[in-house]
């Protein structure tokens, strides 16, 4: 599998990915980087523990990296759970929108790590 | 690559640091760090200068915002700017960022372009922030400069219209010789103390600056006059005590009572008053006041009118005998210059001589006097006159002009004079300021078959080595020396054994000053050979000289 048919099967945008990293070598670096990425790790952790404080720095680390990565899917349904959270200070955790919304994470998540495993 | 300006990449994920690392490494040194302390840390113990910091807001241990605070509070840290990592759909964090001092934001995913201009044009920016910065201190003292200094002043002075304010202003006395003597490096070191010290006693409240090499400004406000000059004599004293014991500072005030006129005018007044007081060592302190102002302004009206005055031939030249004490026949004289000013009169010499060696002036003006003189001895000549030679005065400034000889020569050429006729008085305290220089002038000129007259011996500090050192023809005694030691009672008076001195050294000795027969009596009794002075004849016109040139030709 190329370059371009991985961010296909994942849902990425490749040519984002490719104006920011110029070519198919470095997007497959960095890409390969963040199967070693903590961060889905870390939401994982603090989802289990009903951590919000802790979920809302770990998703909102992985929007980043999503997003500077074309993970477009991946981005989208980080960046719901990353606004849910993020409203926690206002008012009290939706926790059944909050798990939805972890779950569409969890599925994105898995499909970004399959397909670049297969690079 | 050497120079090249470093970023310091402050991100909790690794793969943002190396995503930025990436963009920006070809143009940067990067630098990285995981959290806000950690930056911190290689910020305060670094010595890498950082031009720029990329700072993303959520991290654990020291988030974006803790660090924005912390930077703030340290002087130096402050000024590096801060471009912090948004997201794009969170404008709250860019606010929050900025306000808490975020230079600028840059959102994820990042656009490639965006970051390296953003990034470049925010270090620019700053640098030319930094350059007008060290336009605003001094380098060495760390002080304003006189242009900031000038633009502060203006400022407090017009939003308090109703306080009172002075302007001090130090000067360090022969400063140039501490730094000849120990050094350019201790004279920095000095200068830096010297700021210190000036700046502590100035108060907190006063802005100071340094205007030039040794001179401070300090703008306060003011209490009355008597306070100002009493805190600031201590001060003083403590700057001597702390930097050199001999060392003598001026401290010049001016209290602002005309605002009409600008800082660089206030700083002028000043000036003005502690250079009045430059080489007065029982004085340190002077307050600017009108008659200061008036007679500077007399001095600068003076200095102003001298082109006119050489013009309208104002400048006139006076001949003033001398006589052989023993036989009474006239031997030579004096030529002296006078100003006959249409509107001022008659001027002392006392009062624009040393105006015109402070202007430079004075070499212009002793090549007239010179110039008019040889004219009339050449005319006296021609007229078949038995001319006795003239002496000219030289000011010492003039002395250590490389064609000062030349300037001689030529003059004899130019009225075909045998320099026989022509002495040149030289004043002592020329000698004690250049010796090799003004010994080669005299030997060179003697050469040239001048005579040399030296001036003034016994005013001040009379040198022995002069006379020792010194190719010379006459010893001119001082008039003040020779009045007050021929009032004494005792007979064996210094004059005599000076004059016994002189003879023994081939030189001829010429008392000024001499208003009295007696004085002329006891004089030619220590053996002096010539006079000149009020009793035998006061200055006089050439008209006049020329009267007794024509008595001296009856009496031969």
């Amino acid at each position: 599998m190329n370059v371009r048919e991985c961010y296909e099967v994942m849902g990425g945008d490749y040519e984002d990915a490719k104006s920011r990293l110029m070519n198919d070598a470095m997007i497959e670096k960095f890409a390969k980087k963040f199967l070693d990425d903590a961060s889905y790790c870390q939401l994982s952790e603090a989802m289990e523990n009903r951590d919000y404080d802790a979920g809302f720095r770990a998703a909102h680390t992985l929007k980043g990296i999503s997003g500077n990565l074309g993970f477009r899917r991946l981005g989208d349904s980080v960046s719901k759970l990353t606004e849910t959270l993020r409203r926690r200070e206002t008012v009290p955790v939706d926790a059944e929108l909050c798990e939805s919304q972890w779950k569409q994470v969890t599925v994105d998540y898995n499909s970004v790590i399959e397909a670049i495993k297969q690079l | 690559m050497f120079n090249q300006k470093h970023i310091l990449v402050v991100d909790d994920n690794e793969i943002n640091r190396e995503m930025l690392e990436m963009m920006l490494s070809e143009e940067y040194d990067i630098i990285t760090a995981e959290n806000g302390q950690e930056a911190l840390d290689i910020l305060r113990n670094s010595s890498v200068e950082i031009s720029i910091i990329l700072l993303d807001i959520i991290m654990p241990v020291m988030d974006g915002y803790a660090f924005l605070d912390e930077i703030k509070k340290d002087d130096e840290l402050s000024l590096i700017p801060v471009i912090v990592m948004t997201q794009a759909d969170a404008v709250e964090d860019e606010i929050a960022a900025l306000t808490h001092g975020a230079t600028d934001y840059v959102r994820k995913p990042y656009t490639i372009q965006v970051v390296k201009h953003r990034v470049a044009s925010i270090i620019n920016l700053r640098e030319t922030a930094a350059m007008v910065n060290q336009f605003m201190y001094d380098r060495l003292t760390g002080m304003y400069t006189k242009e900031y200094f000038y633009k502060k002043v203006r400022e407090i002075l017009d939003e308090n219209p109703d306080t009172n304010y002075a302007i001090a202003c130090s000067n360090i006395e022969n400063f140039k010789f501490y730094n000849d003597v120990f050094g350019r490096k201790t004279g920095d070191k000095l200068l830096i103390e010297a700021a210190n010290v000036f700046r502590r006693e100035a108060g907190p409240d006063a802005v100071c600056c340094r205007y030039a090499a040794d001179r401070f400004l300090a703008f306060a406000e003011s209490e009355n006059e008597e306070t100002v000059s009493i805190r600031l004599n201590n001060a003083i004293s403590d700057v001597r005590m702390e930097l050199l014991e001999d060392m003598i500072v001026d401290v010049g005030v001016y209290n602002i009572t005309d605002r009409g006129v600008t800082i660089e005018q206030m700083c002028d007044r000043v000036f003005l008053a502690v250079d009045s007081i430059k080489g007065v060592y029982d004085r340190n302190v002077v307050i600017y006041n009108d008659e200061l102002r008036n007679r500077l302004l007399r001095e600068k009206s003076i200095t102003e009118a001298v082109e006119t005055a050489m013009e309208e031939e104002q400048f006139a030249v006076y001949f003033q005998p001398k006589y052989d004490l023993k036989t009474g026949e006239m031997v030579g004289a004096e030529a002296l210059a006078r100003w006959i000013h249409p509107e001022w009169g008659f001027m002392s010499p006392g009062e624009f001589i040393p105006l015109f060696e402070k202007n430079g002036f004075i070499k212009k003006f002793d090549e007239y006097i010179r110039d008019v003189t040889c004219r009339k001895i050449r005319e006296w000549i021609e007229k078949g006159y038995s001319m006795v030679p003239v002496s000219v005065n030289v000011s010492r400034a003039n002395v250590y002009s490389a064609r000062f000889a030349d300037g001689f020569c030529k003059m004899m050429k130019k009225y075909n004079l045998d320099p026989m006729y022509l002495h040149i008085e030289i004043t002592e305290s020329a000698y004690t300021e250049n010796v090799e220089q003004i010994v080669s002038a005299v030997k060179n000129l003697r050469e040239n078959g001048f005579r040399i007259e030296l001036d003034d011996f016994g005013q001040g500090y009379s040198s022995l080595s002069v006379l020792s050192e010194m190719p010379l023809d006459v010893m001119k005694l001082d008039m003040g020396f020779v009045r007050s030691n021929l009032d004494r009672d005792d007979d064996n008076g210094i004059i005599g054994d000076v004059v016994n001195m002189a003879h023994r050294m081939s030189m001829k000795v010429v008392a000024e000053g001499v208003e009295t027969l007696e004085q002329a009596n006891q004089l030619e009794a220590m053996g002096c050979d010539f006079a000149q002075g009020y009793y035998f004849s006061r200055p006089v016109s050439a008209d006049d000289f020329e009267k007794l040139l024509i008595e001296r030709k009856c009496i031969k």
